[in-house]
């Protein structure tokens, strides 16, 4: 399984968005995993509380959206939200469906904290 | 401390998909069609390379093969006999390939000299799917012992393909095998995506791969 690999990404990733807001470490984090992404999130938490620690994420609150699955049915033209996939129209029972979405895998919010003025500015100084 | 609220909406694997760019952009520089084959374990991923290596250097056709595997390099020797340049990327256990390592092992190959580049994923039908590579097209080899039901319990991986292959259709009679259930799964995941059926071991249906390669190559050649 990936979910190792795709935390350490997502982390390098949460730290240099942190970087680029000037930010110091982050609070919340809100991940959006789509149903058919091949991700399972219980083992994405399980890589969050294995390699946060150490990183500007560490103590975060680390949150997965995982969304209704849409499904359009060709026949009946009409589209459905399903919690799982689904191969036949729950409406008219045909096959001639598309699955729509679900693939996603993004970072969707985070709620950083900002140094105050003063404390940063001796911080950084003091590193030099 | 000041706590702010930011909005991002970014792929979480946005840095491999840079380096697949990165990839793609060389690759259509040296007018190489590169296409990714990706399938579990057994499916004929290596087969199917043997005989279409066997049929493009009849052609005169120039190619060269990238294989990842966890840990040894026998699909590599496997692959060597057809006097094609077969690299083996061992992930040292990682369960997919990532743009980065193909990035680094294109450092060494002659791309200008290819019509073609495949790359043999690691046996896995979850992992790899995350992870584009830079391929012009990506390839999903099903076989038939596998079952019909494969297709539906993977969907990632059909999602993000341009073509289902599915391979050992000469042992259908022998298995209780649903093939339309197998095209109607791949449809719904995928109205886009091409659908070829073959035997590596009969031969059967060989043709129209090849035909699907060069589809590809004159697509990549005009691009």
């Amino acid at each position: 399984m990936h979910e190792m690999s795709i935390m350490t990404s997502l982390l390098r990733a949460v730290e240099g968005k942190v970087r680029e807001v000037g930010a110091v470490r982050v609070r919340r984090l809100r991940i959006l995993v789509g149903r058919i992404s091949g991700i399972e999130p219980d083992l994405l938490e399980t890589a969050f509380a294995f390699l946060s620690p150490g990183t500007v994420a560490e103590g975060a609150a680390f949150e997965i959206r995982i969304p209704a699955l849409q499904v359009r049915c060709n026949d009946c033209q009409r589209t459905f939200e399903l919690d799982e996939i689904q191969f036949a129209c729950p409406q008219c029972g045909g096959s001639n469906v598309e699955i729509q979405g679900g693939d996603e895998l993004l970072i969707e919010e985070m709620e950083v904290d900002f140094a105050s003025a003063s404390g940063s500015g001796l911080r950084e100084n003091s590193e030099g | 401390m000041p706590v702010r609220q930011v909005q991002v909406y970014e792929k979480i694997l946005k840095a491999n998909d840079y380096v697949a760019q990165q990839n793609r952009q060389l690759f259509d520089r040296a007018k190489v069609t590169v296409v990714g084959l990706l399938g579990g374990p057994g499916s004929g991923k290596t087969s199917l390379l043997e005989r279409t290596l066997e049929k493009l250097s009849g052609e005169g056709q120039k190619a060269a093969v990238l294989v990842g595997d966890l840990a040894t390099a026998r699909d590599a020797e496997r692959l060597g006999r057809f006097e094609v340049e077969a690299v083996q990327l061992t992930t040292g256990g990682a369960c997919h390939l990532e743009a980065q390592q193909v990035h680094e092992a294109l450092q060494g190959m002659d791309l200008e000299d290819l019509d073609f580049l495949f790359i043999e994923n690691v046996g896995n039908l979850v992992c790899p799917a995350s992870y584009d590579l830079g391929e012009h097209a990506r390839v999903v080899l099903l076989s038939v012992p596998e079952g019909d039901d494969k297709v539906a319990k993977y969907p990632s991986i059909v999602r993000r393909a341009q073509a289902l292959v599915l391979n050992k259709v000469d042992l259908l009679g022998a298995m209780d095998f649903d093939e339309e259930r197998v095209w109607n799964d791949a449809r719904a995941l995928n109205p886009d995506m091409r659908f070829l059926r073959l035997s590596c071991r009969t031969g059967e249906g060989l043709d129209a791969w090849l035909a699907y390669l060069d589809e590809l190559r004159t697509g990549a050649a005009s691009a």
